[in-house]
């Protein structure tokens, strides 16, 4: 699993075209983000990767990067 | 109130049951209290000695139903307290979720009447309260159809069952209550406590979330004489949230 697999299941989440993605893109300045964004992508981290992301975590995250360096750090699946 | 009465209370040992269970005590009711966990019931036990009847068994294990509740003494009320709630947006749906959800919120006590019905447990006069909320019946939040589902249908339990038993006087009612802060708050959202702050300002009585003492006052009313005229109904207790 790479960033890009992750930007893809990421965009996919939050419905927007995965090429309007990068690491650095601070999702929660998308103008589409919202409250339901949040539920999936926990749901995605739960489906795809079997990992626990919460609330509390993307909250304190800014970019696409930095979910996945929790996603990877708690995935075996992802390295 | 409920001094000579025998109540059931089904997630007796968490949350708002725990707290309908602690108040049926202190006005002097027996408790026959449903839960999972044998050690919390024991706790249970501790507390309120020979009043509570402890009875350890998981509610989705439909086909233990008659077995388990055959000891059971007559009832004069139930309370439907427990059950799960998890997130299922439509994008990553899961059956399985799905069916977990149902299984304790919306079968299961569905089945759990059924079997009290057909056992003649249910004296003349006992009154059953469901536990819905304003999730489902009064409002959406995206993401917990599968939730929102099942306390839904509580409403609509309510109503039928209301007209099936009032023959015998048994009266059944659902309390919809909107955020209580119990330990499931925290398992629905996983949110910060600055988020949290946000959502519960959205609750015009207070800014906060419900207590669980304050849902189980509702359900002491309902399960009462006080209540004796009420069946079919869904009491909202959500701090004036639905009325915005």
């Amino acid at each position: 699993m790479t960033i890009d697999d992750f930007i893809e299941k990421f965009a996919f989440a939050i419905e927007v075209e995965a090429d309007t993605l990068t690491p650095d893109t601070r999702f929660k300045e998308l103008p589409s983000w919202d409250s339901l964004n949040t539920l999936a992508v926990i749901a995605m981290a739960d489906a795809d990767y079997g990992v626990t992301v919460t609330g509390r975590d993307i909250e304190a995250s800014s970019t696409v990067n930095d979910i996945w360096a929790i996603v990877s750090s708690k995935s075996t699946a992802a390295k | 109130m409920f001094e000579g009465k025998t109540l059931l209370v089904t997630g007796a040992t968490s949350g708002i049951g725990f707290a309908t269970t602690r108040r049926l005590l202190a006005e002097g009711a027996k408790v026959v209290a449903v839960g999972r966990n044998p050690q919390r019931l024991a706790e249970l036990v501790q507390h309120g000695g020979d009043a509570v009847l402890p009875l350890a068994f998981d509610l989705t294990d439909f086909a233990r139903y008659r077995e388990v509740l055959a000891p059971v003494p007559a009832l004069d009320g139930v309370v439907h307290s427990a059950g799960i709630v998890e997130n299922n947006p439509l994008r990553f749906f899961s059956l399985e979720t799905h069916q977990r959800i149902v299984a304790i919120n919306q079968t299961a006590p569905l089945a759990l009447v059924a079997e009290l019905a057909r056992g003649n447990k249910l004296n003349a006069g006992s009154a059953i309260v469901l536990l819905s909320s304003i999730l489902g019946p009064e409002v959406g939040i995206k993401g917990t159809a599968s939730y929102a589902g099942t306390k839904a249908a509580l409403t609509a339990f309510a109503r039928v069952m209301a007209l099936e038993l009032a023959h015998k006087g048994i009266r059944v009612n659902c309390v919809a209550p909107g955020m209580v802060q119990t330990e499931l708050v925290d398992d629905l959202h996983q949110l910060s406590e600055e988020a949290l702050q946000a959502d519960r300002a959205r609750y015009p009585l207070g800014k906060r979330y419900a207590t669980a003492l304050e849902v189980a006052a509702a359900i002491r009313f309902l399960l009462s004489s006080d209540a004796a005229f009420m069946t079919g109904q869904t009491l909202v207790v959500d701090g004036g949230f639905t009325a915005q």
